[in-house]
């Protein structure tokens, strides 16, 4: 199954960057996980309720010795509609990526032909 | 407490005893009883002028006043720790609230003064006394004479009334506030007789002495007297007793200030003469000043008249005798032209005889028989000589009537030499002409006429100068008159007090006399009411000009009338009588127009931050003129700036917000730096104040309009606080609970039902990021325990590993998908060709 690394991948393969050098193709990738990082919490951020972090306070008590990313699970799990927010986030997050790639690239193609 | 009272309460209470009305009127032997009655008046009084009640079970019962007596009393009782609550709780409650029902209901109906009260019948019988003489004491004198009469201090009625009276009575309040009794017009009796009649009838009856004192006393037209005749009508109670003139007046501007300054005003004019000046401004014994202007105006416009009278009727007589000296001597003109013709006939009448004989000549020498043909031209030639012969012969005649009949036209008005030769000028001496009469008219008559033409344009030269002569006189005449018009005009801008009886010889039309003004024009302090009421105008005209830049101007729809002006003037500016410049009169002038304005915008219910606005635009443009008269700058919209809204330096940040800004409207302020989180405070602070005000001044609707404005502010305010929470946090976890105090302050500041959806949006996405911070760190935590490199591979995107891991396969396919297509797309137009 495909994670959030091969995401980051596909990114960089995309915006033509997977054939730069190693340690800046690991600054890129740590750069690309902040940029979902962000837009994923803030995702979430605009649709956790009161009652979902009831929900993940209560498996915490319930399981202390399970990760966090459990208690996240499971809390999202209770609200099925925010797996559509995460998906939008995602593709917003390629779709953005790639927006300022094209930008970048029509900048520069002019001022080529300028020269 | 003494036990007999309490038994004698009860006693009332149970309605077996004497009467329960003494116990609530103060009228009960026992004076503790008294006391505690006043207490209850003066209880139901203050939640009627709508305090709230301490006791926050009876806050609703503030709503209808109707419903609060019960719940009152035993608030009273209960604070003087006496046993009369137990009384009033033997009291039926519901039988009571179904008597003020009733009673409201009866109040409403038209047969309320005659019909007998259906209250009593399921009352104990002190109650129904009580309510019974209640409501005689209403058919005399309404509350305040219920009140009055128990030596209680004066009530206001306003919270007496069910909220659609109330409505009503602050409509005919405002009404009243606006009216000038200087204005015609400005008051519309109709609609105020028509909104009285829909009051109850114990606020009718309130209401006409105060109308009727008006009516009477300032002189308002006969037609208000019959709609206020028409209003009694349908009360059935004329004759009320009147109250008296300073507290209607009070009551009826609504400004103490004012009706002290009206009093000082006329005390003043009276020479110090309390009752005189009262007399005189209510005008029972001598008119007021008004009338006394009227009259000095009406005088001017006289002598104005007479004066342009006078003008036009030596305009009128100059131009006929210049019509007629100008056709006489123009007679002179006219005979020397006819006779100039009569000399070119005659010349030419003498020459034809010459012609003919001529003609006779050529016809003499030709052949007497035409010659035989082929062609014979002097037969032709003959016949033409004959033709011209004939015509010169005809013109002869025609020349010979003419002449003769000028002459003897003229005959008689020309000179002697005309009739001198009026033998040689005759038919027969004029048809047998011949070289010796030719030779001699010749020498004769055609100088002769040359001399009589040079005599009549020798007579007419005098006659034209003569002409001019006089014409000049009677242009020095007219001069005169325009110089006196001119020292009349200049007469009339000097100050009352300085005016002796004017010169007619120097001052007035012909004919004309006027004694001194009236003694008491000097106290209007005002030396020229005309100038100043020509500045006034124009400075109307700049304020209209500004005002109608302004979308929905309500000045647009209720311009102020300048004779109102004027009269404020003089009553609002005391220091007028040392003003000596036109400046310092504009000046006057602008601040009066502008307290004038602020006063209104006071008075009316809808008085907004936007009229606000719209009197400054105006008052600033009426600032520029006085300032070009005066040649520097002078700001007297400072005091309405503190007065009506911006109370405080700190407030000039928030300019440009109204009472009707949304949530949005402030944001946007607060997004383009004119507003920051303190000032928002301060600016809260102070339209609370500004609420309080209005709410205390009954202006309920400008009151609600700002508790509108302070509700957005205060969500605008906690959101900002919640953002600078955020801010000041950054992502480090901790201030959870300093979130949720935030949030819970939130909701305690904007009630559930007006809780904007976006402080609460906003509060709880910070309570969020505060939560995920926290789980981020605890999960980071747990990677720490497992070893860095675990850690470092579950860092590079925590939430986003957290998304793959909960969307799945199916979401992670869609995912993919997606990003397929943005690929394929990438690929087809926007990658460069490699």
């Amino acid at each position: 199954m495909k994670t959030i690394t091969d995401f980051i991948q596909r990114l960089l393969k995309d915006l033509h960057l997977d054939g730069v050098a190693p340690n800046v193709q690991k600054a890129l990738e740590l750069k690309i996980g902040a940029i979902v990082d962000e837009q994923i919490e803030s995702a979430l951020a605009h649709s956790l309720t009161e009652d979902d972090w009831k929900v993940y306070d209560e498996y915490r008590r319930n399981h202390p010795e399970a990760k966090v990313d459990e208690a996240m699970q499971a809390m999202t799990a209770h609200r099925p509609d925010i797996e559509a927010v995460m998906e939008g986030a995602l593709i917003s997050t390629y779709d953005d990526l790639m927006a300022r790639e094209e930008a970048v690239r029509m900048v520069l193609d002019e001022a080529d032909s300028a020269k | 407490m003494d036990p007999n009272i309490i038994n004698y309460a009860n006693a009332e209470a149970q309605g077996t005893g004497t009467q329960f009305n003494e116990l609530l009127l103060g009228e009960a032997p026992h004076p503790d009883i008294a006391t505690v009655a006043n207490n209850v008046l003066n209880r139901m009084r203050d939640v009627g002028d709508g305090q709230v009640l301490d006791d926050p079970r009876y806050e609703k019962l503030d709503t209808d006043p109707y419903e609060f007596r019960v719940p009152a009393l035993a608030n009273v009782s209960a604070r003087t720790g006496n046993d009369v609550e137990n009384i009033l709780r033997l009291v039926d409650k519901r039988v009571y609230e179904s008597l003020l029902r009733e009673e409201r209901v009866d109040f409403d109906a038209e047969d309320h003064f005659s019909g007998d009260l259906r209250v009593t019948r399921e009352l104990p019988e002190g109650l129904g006394r009580f309510l019974r003489e209640s409501h005689r004491l209403f058919r005399v004198e309404g509350w305040r004479g219920l009140f009055a009469a128990r030596g209680q201090r004066d009530v206001s009625l306003l919270g007496r009334f069910s909220p659609k009276e109330q409505r009503l009575q602050r409509r005919v309040e405002a009404r009243l506030a606006a009216f000038d009794p200087t204005v015609p017009g400005s008051l519309d009796y109709n609609m105020v007789a028509r909104e009285l009649a829909r009051l109850a009838p114990q606020r009718l009856l309130f209401e006409l002495p105060r109308l009727r004192t008006w009516a009477g006393a300032l002189m308002i037209p006969t037609s208000t007297t019959n709609v206020l005749a028409r209003v009694e009508e349908v009360v059935g109670r004329p004759n009320m007793n009147q109250a008296s003139i300073i507290p209607v007046l009070s009551y009826l501007r609504g400004n103490p200030a004012h009706v002290t300054a009206l009093q000082d005003f006329y005390v003043e004019a009276q020479g110090g003469d309390v009752e005189g000046a009262r007399t005189a401004f209510y005008g029972t014994a001598e008119p007021g000043l008004k009338p006394v202007y009227d009259a000095e105006k009406k005088r001017h416009e006289d002598v104005d008249e007479a004066f342009k009278s006078e003008l036009e009727a030596h305009d009128r007589a100059r131009r006929n005798y210049e019509s007629d000296e100008n056709g006489r001597i123009g007679r002179y003109e006219e005979a020397a032209t006819k006779l100039s013709t009569v000399q070119s006939d005659l010349q030419e009448l003498l020459g034809i005889p010459g012609k003919i004989a001529s003609i006779d000549g050529e016809i003499a020498a030709l052949p007497v028989t035409p010659a035989t043909p082929p062609v014979d031209q002097s037969g032709y030639r003959r016949g033409d000589l004959e033709k011209e012969k004939r015509q010169l012969t005809d013109r002869q005649a025609d020349l010979r009537r003419s002449v003769i009949r000028r002459y003897q036209e003229y005959a008689g008005e020309f000179s002697n030499e005309i009739t001198a030769n009026a033998a040689l000028f005759s038919n027969t001496s004029l048809s047998t002409l011949d070289a010796t009469t030719i030779a001699s008219i010749n020498d004769t008559h055609l100088e002769s006429l040359t001399r009589m033409m040079a005599q009549l344009r020798a007579r007419k030269r005098p006659e034209m100068t003569t002409l001019r002569t006089a014409l000049e006189g009677r242009d020095a005449e007219k001069r005169t008159i325009e110089a006196r018009r001119t020292a009349w005009e200049e007469y009339k801008k000097t100050p009352y007090e300085d005016r002796a009886n004017p010169a007619p010889a120097t001052c007035l039309p012909t004919g004309v006399t006027l004694t001194a003004p009236h003694a008491r024009l000097g106290e209007l302090r005002i030396h020229d009411f005309d100038s100043l009421k020509s500045r006034h105008d124009d400075a109307q005209r700049a304020f209209n000009d500004a005002s109608a830049k302004v979308a929905d101007s309500p000045f647009k729809k209720t311009p102020l009338p300048p004779e109102t002006l004027l009269y404020e003037l003089q009553l609002r500016e005391p220091d007028l009588a040392t003003l000596t410049s036109p400046e310092k009169e504009m000046r006057a002038m602008v601040r009066t127009m502008i307290l004038l304005h602020e006063a209104r915008s006071h008075v009316n219910e809808g008085a907004t931050r936007r009229r606000a606005e719209h009197i400054h635009v105006g008052a600033q443009r009426l600032s520029g003129i006085a300032d070009r008269a005066r040649g520097g700058m002078y700001r007297p919209f400072d005091d309405i700036q503190r007065d009506t809204f911006i109370r405080d330096e700190r407030l000039k940040g928030v300019e440009g917000l109204t009472l009707k800004s949304s949530v949005q409207d402030i944001l946007t302020k607060v997004g383009s730096g004119a507003l920051n989180e303190e000032q928002l405070h301060l600016y809260i602070h102070q339209l609370e104040l500004l609420a309080q005000d209005s709410l205390e001044g009954a202006n309920l609707a400008h009151g609600e309009d700002v508790r509108g404005l302070i509700h957005n502010c205060r969500v605008v305010y906690y959101t900002l606080k919640a953002r600078s929470i955020l801010q000041e946090t950054g992502n480090r976890s901790g201030p959870l609970d300093k979130a949720t105090e935030l949030r819970a302050k939130i909701l305690e500041a904007t009630k559930p039902s007006e809780a904007s959806a976006l402080a609460v949006e906003t509060a709880r996405v910070a309570t969020n990021r505060i939560r995920l911070e926290k789980a981020r760190a605890e999960a980071e935590a747990e990677a720490e325990a497992n070893g860095p490199a675990h850690q470092r591979a579950e860092t590079v995107a925590k939430w986003g590993e957290l998304a793959f891991l909960v969307l799945g396969p199916k979401g992670v396919f869609n995912v993919m998908a997606r990003v397929g297509q943005w690929l394929g797309r990438s690929k087809t137009k926007q990658l460069p060709p490699s």
